[in-house]
C-alpha cells in the first residue's frame, strides 16, 4: 500500500511563490503535515491547492518481493488549472520507489492555488509512502470469524417511536463491558463481540432499564429491538399476558405498571387477573377464579411450571406470591398450549422474577451498567407486612422474602370481645428464597424456596340456627411449600432445553364439629421441555410433564347435596362417610407442538398431548390446533418505521381437546366412583384484533366450549357417593377488550364479556344454568399521572348478579322441618333459575411517592366501593325460609398502604 | 372432597352483612319444636315410641290442631335422602283430598297424635349393600313424615307433579278450604337409625336455671307430652273412612289450648304451675320497659344437662379409634320476651361436653307469664327438653 501527502511547505518555483497555510488530505492514502509559515505576502490572501485526484503508484515488484517500504518526497508544480506539471524527487529512496512515485504524481489533480481569489502556479512539497500491501489469501486460507456482533433499535414502548440515546451496555462471558448510544434513529451496534452469552443493559434517563440475555454467535450478527416503557419508581414491574402467548396464537400484554396500579386490587397484582376479559367476579371475597363459564376447580395454577393449590390467602384476602416478586403473569383463559393439561378451564403460570441487583445513585437514579447492590423494602398496610431484600453474593444473585398478616393481633380482641370464642385469630403468612447464577455462558440456574400457610382456630359456642352441625371447634389452615430447581440452557445454536423439578408439600385441615377434611400430600413435579429450531419458521417443542407422590387423606363428612335434586337437609343429621388412607397420586404426560410460520403472517401452532392418570386408569390424549392471521399489518410490517406501518388487523383462531381427571375423592372407593373417566371438553376460538390507532387495540374473540363425559353425581343407593360421567353442557361467549396502552400518563381499558354457561346433570335432567354463569362483565377502569409523584385511577364494575336456587314461596310449604337437626330444609325450585340483582361497584386508588436521597417513601390510598353500594351476594333466608332478605356484599372499604425503599 | 364444597361453608364468612331476622327462638306461630325418640339408634326389628313436642304460639291460637304421622315405608330411600321417600307414595294420594281420604299405598303406617310407634325392619341394615370402607359400621335408616296443621290435613293435590316445591305429600287447608301456610302448617321428618351395636341415648337433662339459680321446670322430656299411643295403622294406612274421621279432628288429642295462659305445647295437660311471680322464684323477672335497650333486660338461662350426657360416637370410634364425641347443642324458644342466640353448643366432637352453656333472655315489655323452652340435642338423633313457666312483673 502507498501512503502519500503533499508535504506542506511552498518550495520556489518558476510560478508565483505559493501560498502559506496547509495542504488538506491528499486522498486516502496521503498523509498530511501541516506547513511551514510561508513568506509573507502583505494584503493578498492565499489558498493553498487542495487535491482533487490522487493516483496510486505502483509498487515496484523488486522492492514488494523483498518486503520493502519507503517514503519519497517530491516537489510537485501545480498549475493554475490545477494539473500537476512537473514531478521532482527531493529525497530518493530508491529500488524504482522514486520513478514510481513520479509516475503517480503526474496523474494527480487538485483545486489549484488562489491569490485574492485567482489561482497561480505553486510548487509544493509532496511526500509519498510506500507500504507494503497485504497480499490477498485465497478464501479457504483466511482466517475464520472469531467474533459476531448485537445490533438493533430501541424505541420507546407502546408508541413505538424510535429512542435516541439509550445506552446499551453488553457484559460478556469474561465480564468485559463493551456500550454504544442509540443514535438518532434509535439503531445502535456492537461489533467484535467474542461469542458468548450477554447481558444486555439498556438504559435511557427517564425510562425503565430493561436488561436481556442475548447469544452472540461467530460471524452473525443479532438484530434486537428493544422497548423501553416510561420510567415508573416505586411500582412493581409484572408482565401480564391476557389470553395468549405465542404458542398460544394470542398474547395480549398488559403494560408492567398497570398491575400494581388498578384500583380496588390494593396493588396485589394477582388479583388484578380478575379485571380481564372472560373472568367472572367471583361470589363475596372468594379468590376463586372463574374463568369463561367454567368451574373453579377447572384452573390451575403455577409457578414456573410448578403447581400450586393456591395464590391467595384466606381466599382472595391477599396473594400468596407477592407482588414484587412477579416476574411475569401469563394468564390462559383457554385453548392453552399443550404444555399444560388436566383441567379444562384456565391456567395462571406465574413466573418469579430474577433479583434485582441494579445500582441507584441519589434520588434513585439509575447508575447504568452498574449491578450487585442490595435493595430491600418494608411494606405496611392494614392487614400485612412484608419486607424483601435483594442483593449479589459472588456469582449469585438472590432474593429473600417474607409476609406475615397482622390483622389478628387487633381482630382476635375484638372476636374475643364479642363472645365469637377464638382460639386463633386468622393468620397467614408466606416466604420466598430465590438464588440465582448463570454456570455457563449460556445457561441459568434458579434455585427457590416458597411457601404459604393460613391458620384459623375458633370454638364456635354459637352454631349456626339453619344448621347446628356448624359449631364447635373449627380448624382451618392451608399450606403449601415447594423446593423449585430451574435450569435453562442452549444445548446447541437450535436446541434448547428448560427443566424444572420441584418438591413440596400441601396440606389441608378443615374440620368443623364433627366433619374433618385433612389431606397430607407430599408432591413431586418435573417439567422438562426441548426446543428444537428445525427450519426458518419451523420450531418443535416436546416435554414431559410428570406428577407424583404420595399422600394420606382422612374424611369424615357427609355426602354433599346432588345436582338438581331436593336439598339433602341439615348435614348434621345426615350420617357420616369416613375415609383414612394412604395412596399415591401417578399422573406423567408427554407433549409436543410445533410453531409453523410459512410467512409472516401466518403462525400454526398443532399440538399432541397425552396424559395418564393412574388414580383413574385413563389415558387421555389431547389433539391441539391454534392459528394467527395478520391480515393487514403484523410482523409483515414489523421492519418498517413505525408511522409507516398498516394498523393492524390480525384473526386468530383454535380449537382443541382439553381433558381434566376427576377429583381424587371423586375416584375413592368411600367417596367416589373408581374407575370414572376424564371431564372431556372442546375449546373453540375465532377473533381478531384490530388497531384503532397507536394508542388503542380493539379484540374481539368468541369462543365455545363443548362439555362432555362431565363427572356428575349419580343416583345410589345409601349415603354413597356414586359418580358417573353422564354430565354435559356448553359454554358460548364473547370477550371484547378496548385498551389504550399505556403511555407516560394514562393506562386503561374497557373489557366486557357476554357468556351463557348451561349444563345437564344427567341424561334426562333439564338443561340449567351452571352455578357461576355471569352473562354481562363490564369492567372498565384507568390510572393518569398527575404528576409530582401523585397518580389517581379508577375503576368501575357492572356485572349480572350470581345465580340462585329460588325457595317455594308461601301458602306452599317452604321447608321441612328436619326435627332431628331443629332446622329447616328448605324445599327448592329449579337449581340456579333465579338471578340476584345487578353488581356495581366503583372503585378508587391515589399514590404518592417522595423521593429522598437515599431512600423513597411511597404510600397509596385504595378505596373499594367507593359509594359504599350494598352489593346483593345472596338470599338470605329467615329459620324457615318464610321471609327472605338479601345478604349484602362488603361496604366502603378504605384501604392505606406504606412503603419504604432503599 | 371438592373445593368449592368446603367454600361454600365458609362464603358465609367471606360475606359482607346479613339481614337481622326475628331469631328461631321467637315463639309466634304454629310450631314443632322436637321429636324424641325412645331409641335414638335402634336395632333391627326394634319398636321405636316418638313423641313430638309442639306448640301452637299464634294470635289465633288456642286452635284445633292435629298432627299427623307417616312412617314405614321408606327405610334407606337412594342418597339416604327424604326425598328420595316421596316415591313411596305414589300413586297413592292425588285426588282424594275431598273425600278425605290419603289413599296411600300398603305398607305406608299412619298415626295420629304427638305420640307415634314405629317397628323397622328386621333386614333394615342387612339389605342394603355393604360400605366400601370396611370399617365404617352397617347401618339402615328409616324415615318418618309427620304433619301438623292448624286445620285439615289432606293429601297434597299438587304432589308428585312437576313442582319441586310441591313434593310433599300432605297440605293443610282451612275451614273454608283454603290452603294454610306455614304460619298454620308445619311438616318435616325425622331419621331413625339402626345399628347392630351402636347406642345412643337422648340427653340426660335435669333442670333450669336463670341467673344462676334453679327453677323448677314445668316438665322434663316424656312428662311433657301425653302417654297414650295412637294405635298405628299398618295395612295401608288409614282407612278412606276412618282417614276422613280421623282426619276431621275426631281421634287427636284435645286441641291444644295452651297452658298457663301462653300458648301450648304438644299434648301437654294444663299447666298447674304457680304464677313464678307469685313466689320468690327466680323465674319472675322485671319486665323490659319499651325504650330501654335490651342489653340492659337480660337474664342468663342455662339447661341443666347431665354430663354423662355426651357420648362417644360409635361410628366414629370404630373407625378411627380413640375420642370423637357427639356434637350437642340447645336450642331455646320462648313465646315472649326475646332470646337473640337460639342455639348453644353444649358438646363439642373434639373437646367433649361443654360445663358452661348459658344463652341470654331479654325479658318481655310487658307483664304477665311466658314459658321458655330448652332442648337438647345431639347429632345422632337423640333429644331431651325442659318446659320452664317463667313471668315478667312490672
Amino acid at each position: 500500500m502507498a501512503l502519500a501527502a503533499p508535504v506542506a511547505r511552498a518550495q520556489e518555483s518558476t510560478e508565483p511563490s505559493s501560498p502559506q497555510g496547509a495542504v488538506p488530505a491528499g486522498g486516502p492514502n496521503a498523509v498530511v503535515r501541516p506547513p511551514p509559515p510561508a513568506e509573507p505576502l502583505p494584503e493578498a490572501k492565499i489558498v493553498m491547492p487542495v487535491q482533487t485526484k490522487f493516483v496510486e503508484a505502483v509498487y515496484p515488484k523488486e522492492a514488494e518481493d523483498q518486503g520493502l517500504a519507503a517514503v519519497v518526497v517530491l516537489f510537485l508544480t501545480i498549475d493554475k488549472t490545477g494539473k500537476v506539471t512537473k514531478a521532482d524527487v527531493a529525497e530518493p529512496a530508491g529500488h524504482g520507489f522514486d520513478e514510481a512515485a513520479q509516475a503517480a504524481a503526474l496523474g494527480f489533480e487538485f483545486q489549484p492555488a488562489t491569490r485574492d481569489g485567482k489561482p497561480f502556479a505553486v510548487r509544493i512539497p509532496y511526500k509519498y509512502n510506500f507500504t507494503l500491501k497485504e497480499v490477498p489469501k485465497p478464501a479457504s486460507e483466511l482466517p475464520k470469524p472469531t467474533t459476531g456482533n448485537l445490533s438493533g433499535i430501541v424505541r420507546i414502548s407502546s408508541v413505538e417511536q424510535p429512542l435516541a440515546g439509550a445506552e446499551i451496555v453488553a457484559t460478556g462471558p469474561d465480564g468485559a463491558e463493551h456500550r454504544t448510544t442509540a443514535d438518532e434513529t434509535g439503531k445502535w451496534s456492537i461489533d467484535g463481540l467474542p461469542p458468548g452469552t450477554y447481558k444486555v443493559h439498556v438504559g435511557a434517563p427517564g425510562f425503565s432499564p430493561l436488561d436481556s440475555s442475548e447469544d452472540v454467535a461467530v460471524g452473525e450478527s443479532t438484530e434486537l429491538t428493544y422497548r423501553l416503557g416510561a420510567e415508573v419508581k416505586g411500582s412493581v414491574e409484572v408482565v401480564v399476558r391476557g389470553e395468549r402467548p405465542p404458542r398460544e396464537v394470542t398474547r395480549r400484554t398488559i403494560e408492567r405498571r398497570e398491575m400494581t396500579r388498578i384500583p380496588g386490587t390494593s396493588g396485589d397484582a394477582l388479583r388484578s387477573i380478575q379485571s380481564l376479559p372472560g373472568v367472572a367476579r367471583p361470589p363475596g371475597l372468594a379468590g376463586l377464579l372463574i374463568v369463561r363459564g367454567s368451574s373453579p376447580n377447572d384452573s390451575a395454577y403455577f409457578i414456573d411450571g410448578a403447581s400450586v393449590p393456591l395464590i391467595y390467602h384466606f381466599g382472595g384476602l391477599s396473594s400468596a406470591v407477592p407482588s414484587e416478586l412477579l416476574e411475569r403473569i401469563d394468564f390462559y383463559p383457554g385453548n392453552f398450549s399443550s404444555r399444560f393439561g388436566t383441567v379444562m378451564g384456565g391456567i395462571v403460570d406465574v413466573g418469579l422474577r430474577e433479583p434485582d441487583t441494579h445500582c441507584t445513585g441519589d434520588y434513585g437514579k439509575a447508575i447504568e451498567g452498574k449491578t450487585g447492590c442490595f435493595h430491600g423494602f418494608v411494606d405496611l398496610n392494614l392487614i400485612d407486612t412484608r419486607a424483601m431484600v435483594q442483593g449479589k453474593v459472588g456469582e449469585w444473585s438472590f432474593v429473600v422474602a417474607g409476609r406475615r398478616s397482622w390483622f389478628d393481633t387487633w381482630l382476635k380482641p375484638a372476636l374475643e370481645a364479642a363472645d365469637a370464642g377464638v382460639t386463633s385469630a386468622p393468620v397467614y403468612y408466606d416466604y420466598q428464597a430465590i438464588a440465582e447464577t448463570h454456570p455457563t455462558k449460556s445457561s441459568r440456574l434458579s434455585l427457590r424456596f416458597f411457601g404459604s400457610d393460613d391458620k384459623f382456630k375458633a370454638l364456635i359456642s354459637d352454631p349456626i340456627a339453619n344448621d347446628p352441625g356448624f359449631g364447635g371447634s373449627l380448624t382451618f389452615g392451608t399450606s403449601f411449600y415447594r423446593g423449585q430447581a430451574l435450569y435453562e440452557t442452549d444445548l446447541s445454536p437450535s436446541v434448547d432445553l428448560r427443566s424444572m423439578i420441584a418438591a413440596g408439600d400441601n396440606v389441608v385441615d378443615f374440620g368443623l364439629g364433627p366433619f374433618k377434611f385433612q389431606l397430607d400430600w407430599t408432591i413431586i413435579s418435573v417439567r422438562n421441555e426441548l426446543s428444537f429450531k428445525i427450519l426458518r419458521g419451523l420450531k418443535l417443542h416436546t416435554g414431559m410433564d410428570f406428577l407424583t407422590g404420595p399422600y394420606h387423606v382422612f374424611i369424615r363428612l357427609p355426602p354433599p347435596p346432588r345436582p338438581g335434586e331436593a336439598t339433602p337437609g341439615p348435614f348434621v343429621t345426615q350420617p357420616l362417610q369416613q375415609v383414612d388412607e394412604n395412596g399415591m397420586v401417578w399422573r406423567p404426560a408427554w407433549y409436543a407442538e410445533a410453531e409453523v410460520a410459512p410467512e409472516k403472517r401466518l403462525l400454526i401452532v398443532p399440538g399432541f398431548r397425552v396424559d395418564y392418570a393412574r388414580d383413574s386408569g385413563h389415558t387421555d390424549l389431547s389433539p391441539r390446533l391454534n392459528a394467527r392471521y395478520d391480515l393487514i399489518g403484523g410482523k409483515a410490517e414489523e421492519d418498517r418505521p413505525i408511522e409507516e406501518r398498516s394498523l393492524r388487523t390480525t384473526l386468530k383462531g383454535g380449537a382443541g381437546f382439553f381433558y381434566q381427571p376427576p377429583q381424587f375423592p371423586e375416584t375413592n372407593a368411600v367417596f367416589g366412583t373408581p374407575g370414572l373417566y376424564s371431564n372431556k371438553s372442546i375449546h373453540y376460538s375465532v377473533g381478531v384484533e384490530q388497531e384503532l390507532n397507536r394508542h388503542v387495540e380493539v379484540s374481539l374473540e368468541g369462543y365455545y366450549k363443548d362439555l362432555t363425559k362431565q363427572v356428575s353425581r349419580a343416583e345410589s343407593l345409601g349415603a354413597t357417593f356414586a359418580y358417573s360421567n353422564q354430565g354435559t353442557g356448553s359454554i358460548i361467549g364473547l370477550e371484547t377488550l378496548v385498551k389504550y396502552k399505556p403511555d407516560d400518563r394514562f393506562f386503561g381499558w374497557l373489557a366486557y364479556t357476554l357468556s351463557r354457561s348451561v349444563r345437564v346433570d344427567r341424561p334426562g335432567q333439564p338443561e340449567h344454568l351452571f352455578q357461576y354463569d355471569q352473562t354481562h362483565n363490564l369492567t372498565v377502569l384507568g390510572s393518569y399521572r398527575l404528576g409530582r409523584g401523585w397518580e389517581f385511577g379508577a375503576r368501575f364494575r357492572l356485572i349480572s348478579g350470581n345465580l340462585d336456587t329460588p325457595v317455594a314461596r308461601p301458602p306452599a310449604l317452604t321447608a321441612l322441618y328436619a326435627a332431628d337437626a331443629a332446622a329447616y330444609t328448605p324445599i327448592q325450585g329449579k337449581p340456579f333459575s333465579t338471578r340476584l340483582p345487578v353488581f356495581h361497584q366503583l372503585d378508587l386508588r391515589v399514590d404518592k411517592a417522595w423521593q429522598f436521597k437515599s431512600w423513597r417513601l411511597s404510600a397509596y390510598l385504595d378505596v373499594q366501593n367507593v359509594y359504599d353500594y350494598a352489593a346483593r351476594e345472596a338470599v338470605a333466608y329467615n329459620y324457615d325460609y318464610t321471609k327472605t332478605s338479601y345478604q349484602t356484599g362488603l361496604p366502603i372499604i378504605p384501604s392505606l398502604g406504606i412503603r419504604g425503599e432503599i | 372432597m371438592r373445593r368449592s364444597v368446603l367454600l361454600s361453608l365458609l362464603l358465609p364468612a367471606l360475606a359482607g352483612c346479613a339481614p337481622d331476622f326475628e331469631p328461631a327462638s321467637t315463639l309466634n306461630t304454629l310450631r314443632v319444636l322436637a321429636v324424641q325418640k325412645d331409641k335414638p339408634y335402634a336395632k333391627p326389628g326394634d319398636t321405636v315410641t316418638l313423641r313430638m313436642l309442639y306448640t301452637d304460639a299464634s294470635p289465633d291460637a288456642p286452635r284445633p290442631v292435629q298432627v299427623l304421622w307417616l312412617g314405614g315405608f321408606c327405610e334407606n330411600p337412594l342418597g339416604d335422602l327424604y326425598a328420595g321417600c316421596f316415591a313411596g307414595l305414589e300413586g297413592g294420594s292425588t285426588g282424594a283430598s275431598n273425600a278425605g281420604a290419603l289413599g296411600f299405598p300398603p305398607g305406608v303406617v299412619v298415626g295420629q297424635g304427638p305420640t307415634f310407634q314405629i317397628s323397622l325392619t328386621k333386614d333394615i341394615i342387612s339389605r342394603r349393600p355393604p360400605p366400601p370402607n370396611p370399617k365404617q359400621p352397617r347401618y339402615g335408616i328409616s324415615f318418618v313424615f309427620f304433619a301438623v296443621c292448624a286445620g285439615t290435613i289432606e293429601a297434597n293435590p299438587n304432589a308428585l307433579g312437576p313442582n319441586p316445591s310441591e313434593a310433599f305429600p300432605l297440605a293443610c287447608f282451612g275451614a273454608g278450604h283454603e290452603r294454610i301456610g306455614p304460619e298454620g302448617f308445619v311438616a318435616g321428618y325425622t331419621e331413625i337409625f339402626a345399628y347392630d351395636q351402636i347406642t345412643n341415648e337422648n340427653p340426660i337433662v335435669t333442670g333450669f336455671q336463670v341467673d344462676g339459680q334453679d327453677v323448677k321446670p314445668e316438665c322434663i322430656g316424656a312428662d311433657c307430652i301425653p302417654s297414650e299411643i295412637t294405635p298405628p295403622s299398618s295395612d295401608g294406612g288409614v282407612t278412606p273412612d276412618g282417614a276422613a274421621a280421623s282426619l276431621d279432628g275426631g281421634s287427636d288429642a284435645a286441641p291444644q289450648t295452651g297452658s298457663g295462659g301462653a300458648g301450648g305445647s304438644g299434648g301437654a295437660p294444663p299447666v298447674q304451675t304457680p304464677d313464678p311471680c307469685k313466689s320468690d322464684s327466680p323465674a319472675c323477672i322485671d319486665v323490659c320497659p319499651p325504650g330501654r335497650k335490651d342489653s340492659d333486660c337480660e337474664h342468663t338461662i342455662e339447661l341443666v344437662v347431665d354430663p354423662a350426657s355426651e357420648e362417644q360416637d360409635g361410628v366414629a370410634v370404630a373407625i378411627e379409634g380413640g375420642n370423637v364425641f357427639e356434637q350437642q347443642w340447645i336450642n331455646h324458644y320462648t313465646e315472649r320476651g326475646k332470646i337473640p342466640t337460639e342455639v348453644k353448643l353444649l358438646g363439642d366432637a373434639t373437646q367433649g361436653f361443654r360445663d358452661s352453656h348459658p344463652t341470654k333472655l331479654v325479658a318481655p315489655h310487658t307483664a304477665g307469664p311466658f314459658h321458655v323452652w330448652a332442648v337438647a340435642h345431639d347429632n345422632r338423633g337423640g333429644a331431651n327438653w325442659v318446659r320452664v313457666l317463667m313471668s315478667a312483673r312490672e
